[in-house]
């Protein structure tokens, strides 16, 4: 007759859970996307002792040298620079202006989803359908706009991402957190005592950390594409910076005449590491929300 | 005869990443002509499965391995979706747990009956409009016309369901599945809509496969009655036969969990526990100050005074006109200490509104809430912080009750240190494993997460977390109703340990009314927002009771009929 | 219903008055007086002051709003600081062709997106779905302004089967057929962000519909996969079409600026950009605010058309 009582007094059994690392370890698209990931950003710091030229440096003598020419393993362009100097150079700046605007974007959107999802029902109301317009809106006109009141350059880059990517967090946040909200673990944290801003920070915010840091990794990845196409657009980092975007604008003069290889490098190098970006992401989805 | 369904062993696995689940393991059934088959189980058996295994309609990772479905001798196990389609509908019907989202949202119910209609009678659009309408009508529903224009979404849910059942009647099958067709319903509804199904496959001499997680839903329904656990059946037979004599152990405790309505004048007082499953607390006590003196029972704890809730929805930007609703109005109820005070009403009658206004939960639109003596609503925020200690909260679902991502021991162990229970990190963590040990936990639990804990396990920490501040008063908002009967009744008897234990009272909300009259010492009844009556607990038989009451009273489908007969007239009926 | 249209409607006024504001500030918070950037060192102080006093830029700021605003509407945005012409007979031109391409790209964007992510959704997890989710992950990680490279090369220097760029062939007549043989690459190019976009919400709503309840009944019921297909599972993706398609429209119009310097399509964006290296003001706004406004009215439809779609609100429900 006490089976039952036996059965839940007994002594704990050993977990059954692998810790989140452990399974991070084990999940071979996440593991993929953080050595990639590392690889990069090892070369791109250590780019000044690794290149062999300097990126900026034109050889009137030996331009659009092919593939695999002497000295070039990847060619020169239309100005004789070294293609794999350039490349080893370029990603600086967009990874930098990356990882900086969605950080900034994630802070602001998972303070303003959380307030959005805690106001009342008119102050979010009014805050959710301004974010709604600003998802659906061309970011390119920011990118312009910004462009006509500073300079064209990297703060149009970080300005134009952090305008575009704080709508999807915000969004992100605000649903999860009106999902959680509803849970009744909050109601409980407040029959224990616990005020409103504890509930935010101790109870509603770590079930969203790992939301945010998902959607994040992805996000950069997003963002390094598109800011590439806004430095080929000629809005984002100037020359005479080595930059993968730009490299692919000056590289279309020669893409038609035979030599893909100036544009289709860089554009190969920021595809691989949009990539890395996405597999990380989804892994990290794999491993923290299991 | 022969059968209209046989199912010979089958087997169903469940293809998960990294995982084979045998869900179903070798199930032989036999469904007669006319009769009505009760698959029962808890949740987890398999009976679903088999369900929906019979008309091919597994999910995509699962899969029939072995055995063998013939519906009116023909082999269904293997066969393509096109072939399966000539016998689904026509042969075989379907009803469906959720009313709510087994129709389409996008069509009308008349366009959704007339297709299936044309569908199986092969007749024009204007005579399954007909069809239709007829068939609304043999359902019970009033005003066919409007409903055949109506989108789900504009009808209630036992409308719904009705709907559901013509919907699966119209083609004329040989077979019903109808697969735990009342468990998103409302205790009153289920009666008219079971009636409702019976009288139907009666009169068309329908085979009926009820599936269900409810004894008294079997007693009510079925000639033969099937016990399903862990994918295999462990008893099979007569449903008087099976309910009053079981003959396997498992199905005895099941039907041992179920209180039945009138049970606690069978073993009142302290010795009043369900049999399924017997849950002793250790005789220890959280901690010497708990042992201040009580004052004298009879002295009411928690006051309500004509305590109104209205919420208001729609209004500027929604464009729907802004309107409010009355959730609760205008109540008045004392609970007394050292009692437990249940109070029971169908889904939207106000009751959870009330536990959470009485818990100081939601803001109160009028009346007043008064605890041991204090205003709550006038206590300030310190005054409020007090208090909370004194009355604690236990949630229906503990699943979402506990934090997810906060160990079990912090989760108990913060409001000990927030509220001043314990005065440092050491103390608050013996407090912790004393909680927990009293609910019948290993201490060692408390560094885990809440998804390492099965349902009941999560129950028993959510309660741990109220009594570990000592409280006074627990309010329980239907605590055990996500839980499965065996594990229902393990809680029941724990809450009943605890209470003699530590010196509780309970207010229970529950919408179980058999569940109610048995853990309770009175009852209150709330339709509508209103407190329609209390009354103690014997008394629920009386003459005197509202129709609300009694509605509530006739909707049980007791588990062995004879019983109730027993509570109305003791001396007339003879066994 | 009318009443929900007629509350999306009074919601614009704020919405176009903030955007005015924002884009009238542009040339308020540039890095230089507007009048200096144009015109040489060589005038005199007091002909820079009558050039400011026919600007009005000697008003305070909210009188040069009003004005501003009126020059917009009443005269199309004034007259250009470079080209020294009305902005209306440089920008609207423009604005059309960026139109055109804007709306062949939306059309490329809907067909293939939805055909995409209905195939791979109706054959989820098989082959030919997870073939095209890798396609639409490399595809969503493409620089746009290389893909577009890419598909010129292709199409006209590979393949020779499409003209590498412009609106109408020079010696051609001009018509229909010829501007539509143009449109194909850049709107194809364009649409890239969008389509794969549109492809994976369509694939989860077709997902997310056929393991639906509703969908169980209707198979319970012995219909067949065309009927399912065709009607339950067709109607209830478009609601979330619909609203994807409102949702990438600033994808598109972002995809349909990038493309166009690639494929010297005479458009807005082009404009905008020359527009920004000559620090040419009053193109630069009224541009942008052009942009701005048929992006607004576009979010507005797709609104409404939701609303159309929601059996919730066609009927009038509580």
């Amino acid at each position: 007759m006490t089976t039952t009582t036996t059965e839940v007094r007994a002594a704990a059994p050993p977990r059954l859970r692998r810790s989140a690392a452990a399974r991070f370890v084990r999940n071979r698209e996440a593991m993929l996307g953080l050595v990639v990931l590392i690889v990069v950003i090892g070369i791109s710091v250590l780019a000044p002792w690794l290149a062999t030229y300097d990126p900026n440096a034109g050889d009137p003598e030996n331009v659009l040298a092919p593939v695999g020419s002497a000295g070039h393993l990847l060619g020169t362009d239309d100005q004789g620079r070294d293609v794999l100097s350039r490349l080893l150079h370029g990603g600086r700046g967009a990874l930098v202006v990356s990882i900086v605007s969605v950080a900034v974007a994630l802070l602001i959107g998972t303070v303003l989803g959380l307030y959005g999802a805690f106001a009342g029902r008119r102050t979010s109301g009014v805050l959710m359908r301004i974010i709604d317009l600003m998802f659906a809106f061309p970011v390119i006109l920011v990118a312009l706009s910004l462009a006509a009141v500073i300079h064209p350059g990297p703060w149009v880059l970080i300005g134009t991402v952090v305008f575009g990517a704080v709508p999807y967090v915000t969004r992100i946040v605000f649903a999860e957190a009106r999902i959680e909200r509803e849970k009744d673990y909050v109601e409980a944290a407040r029959s224990l005592g616990a005020s409103e801003a504890a509930i935010l920070r101790t109870e509603v915010l770590p079930n969203l950390l790992s939301s945010v840091v998902i959607y994040g990794t992805s996000l950069v990845g997003v963002n390094i594409v598109f800011t590439a196409s806004l430095s080929a657009l000629g809005l984002g980092i100037q020359p005479p910076s080595p930059d993968w975007g730009r490299m692919i604008s000056e590289g279309a003069k020669v893409l038609v005449t035979g030599n893909p290889g100036v544009a289709t490098f860089p554009a190969l190098a920021i595809l691989l590491v949009a990539l890395a970006f996405n597999w990380l992401g989804d892994g990290l989805r794999d491993v923290l929300n299991p | 005869m022969t059968a209209v369904l046989t199912v010979d062993g089958l087997h169903i696995d469940f293809q998960l990443p990294g995982a084979v689940v045998h869900a179903v393991r070798g199930v032989d059934l036999e469904v007669a002509p006319g009769e009505v088959l009760a698959l029962v189980g808890e949740s987890g058996s398999g009976k679903s499965v088999t369900a929906a295994g019979i008309l091919g309609l597994l999910p995509r990772n699962a899969r029939v391995t072995a055995g063998s479905v013939r519906f009116q001798g023909t082999e269904l196990v293997g066969l393509g979706e096109r072939q399966l389609n000539v016998f689904r509908g026509a042969g075989i019907g379907m009803i469906f747990q959720d009313p709510v989202t087994s129709l389409d949202p996008s069509f009308t119910i008349g366009s959704q009956l007339g297709d299936t209609a044309r569908l199986h009678l092969r007749v024009s659009r204007n005579e399954a409009l007909e069809v239709s309408r007829t068939w609304l009508d043999r359902v019970g529903i009033g005003d066919p016309d409007r409903v055949l224009r109506s989108y789900p979404h504009e009808l209630s849910g036992g409308m719904r369901q009705r709907v559901m059942i013509a919907l699966a009647g119209l083609s004329g099958p040989k077979l019903l599945i109808a697969d735990e067709p009342t468990t998103a319903l409302d205790a009153t509804v289920q009666k008219q809509i079971l009636d409702l199904l019976l009288g139907l496959a009666g009169e068309a001499g329908t085979a009926v496969l009820l599936i269900t997680h409810d004894f008294g839903v079997v007693s009510h329904t079925s000639t033969r009655v099937a016990v399903m656990s862990e994918g295999t059946i462990v008893e099979i037979g007569q449903t008087g036969q099976v309910l009053g004599a079981p003959s396997h152990a498992y199905t005895r405790t099941l039907i041992d969990s179920v209180p039945e309505i009138g049970q606690r004048h069978l073993q009142d007082g302290h010795q009043r526990r369900l049999l399924g499953a017997p849950a002793a607390t250790a005789r220890v006590r959280l901690s010497e100050r708990g042992e201040a003196p009580r004052p004298p029972a009879d002295r009411p704890i928690l006051e309500l005074h004509e305590v109104t809730k209205e919420f208001s929805i729609g209004g500027l930007g929604t464009g729907r006109h802004r309107t409010t609703v009355r959730a609760v109005s205008e109540v008045s109820l004392s609970v007394r200490r050292g009692e437990i005070f249940g109070l029971i009403g169908e889904s939207g009658s106000g009751k959870s509104t009330l536990a959470r206004l009485s818990g100081a939960l939601l803001p109160l639109t009028a009346g007043s809430v008064t605890f041991d003596g204090a205003d709550v609503g006038t206590a300030g925020k310190q005054g409020l912080r007090d208090l909370r200690r004194r009355f604690q909260y236990v949630f229906q679902d503990a699943a979402t009750a506990l934090n997810p991502r906060i160990r079990v021991g912090d989760q108990i162990a913060r409001p000990l240190l927030r509220l001043g229970k314990a005065t440092g990190r050491r103390e608050a963590t013996e407090l912790t494993h004393r909680a927990l040990e009293l609910v019948g936990l290993n201490a060692g639990y408390a560094d885990r997460y809440p998804r390492e804990f099965s349902g009941g396990q999560r129950q028993r920490v959510g309660i741990a977390r109220a009594i570990a501040l000592e409280p006074d008063l627990l309010i329980l908002d239907e605590p055990t109703s996500a839980l499965d009967v065996s594990t229902q009744a393990a809680i029941i008897n724990l809450l009943l340990d605890l209470k003699d234990e530590l010196d509780l009272t309970y207010l229970f909300i529950g919408h179980n009314l058999a569940i109610i009259d048995f853990v309770c010492d009175r009852i209150g009844v709330m339709r509508q927002g209103s407190l329609v009556e209390t009354f103690p607990a014997g008394e629920l038989f009386s003459a005197d009771r509202q129709p609300a009451t009694r509605a509530l009273l006739d909707a049980v489908l007791p588990v062995r009929a004879r019983r109730r007969e027993d509570l109305l007239a003791p001396s007339t009926i003879k066994d | 219903m009318a009443r929900r249209i007629l509350w999306r409607l009074a919601n614009l006024v704020p919405l176009l008055f903030v955007i005015s504001l924002l884009v009238f500030f542009i040339s308020k918070a540039g890095p230089a007086d507007p009048v200096k950037n144009v015109l040489s060192e060589k005038m005199s102080p007091e002909q820079i002051e009558q050039i400011r006093q026919a600007y009005g830029l000697d008003q305070p700021a909210w009188k040069q709003y009003l004005l501003w605003l009126r020059d917009m509407f009443a005269h199309g945005g004034g007259i250009s600081l470079s080209v020294r012409s009305p902005v209306s007979g440089i920008v609207f031109p423009a604005f059309l062709n960026t139109l055109i391409l804007g709306a062949a790209t939306t059309v490329v964007a809907v067909a293939l997106g939805v055909l995409i992510g209905f195939v791979s959704g109706i054959r989820h997890g098989r082959l030919i779905d997870r073939a095209a989710m890798l396609l639409v992950q490399i595809g969503s990680n493409l620089p746009i302004y290389w893909f577009g490279l890419i598909v010129i090369w292709l199409t006209a220097v590979q393949w020779n089967w499409l003209p590498p760029g412009g609106m109408h062939d020079l010696r051609g007549d001009g018509g229909f057929g010829d501007l539509l043989l143009h449109l194909i690459a850049p709107a194809f190019a364009a649409s890239l962000v969008s389509m794969l976009i549109i492809a994976r919400f369509v694939r989860a709503a077709v997902i997310e519909s056929a393991g639906s309840d509703y969908i169980r009944t209707y198979r319970s019921q012995g219909f067949g996969r065309a009927a399912i297909l065709g009607k339950h599972i067709g109607r209830n993706i478009l609601p979330p079409i619909v609203n994807t398609t409102g949702l990438t429209i600033g994808s598109v119009i972002t995809g349909v600026v990038f493309v166009e310097t690639i494929f010297s399509w005479p458009g807005l964006g082009s404009v905008l950009l020359n527009a920004i290296a000559g620090s040419d003001y009053p193109v630069i706004q009224s541009g942008i605010l052009l942009v701005a406004v048929t992006f607004v009215v576009v979010n507005l439809i797709t609104d409404v058309l939701l609303d159309l779609l929601n059996p919730r609100l066609r009927h009038g429900g509580a």
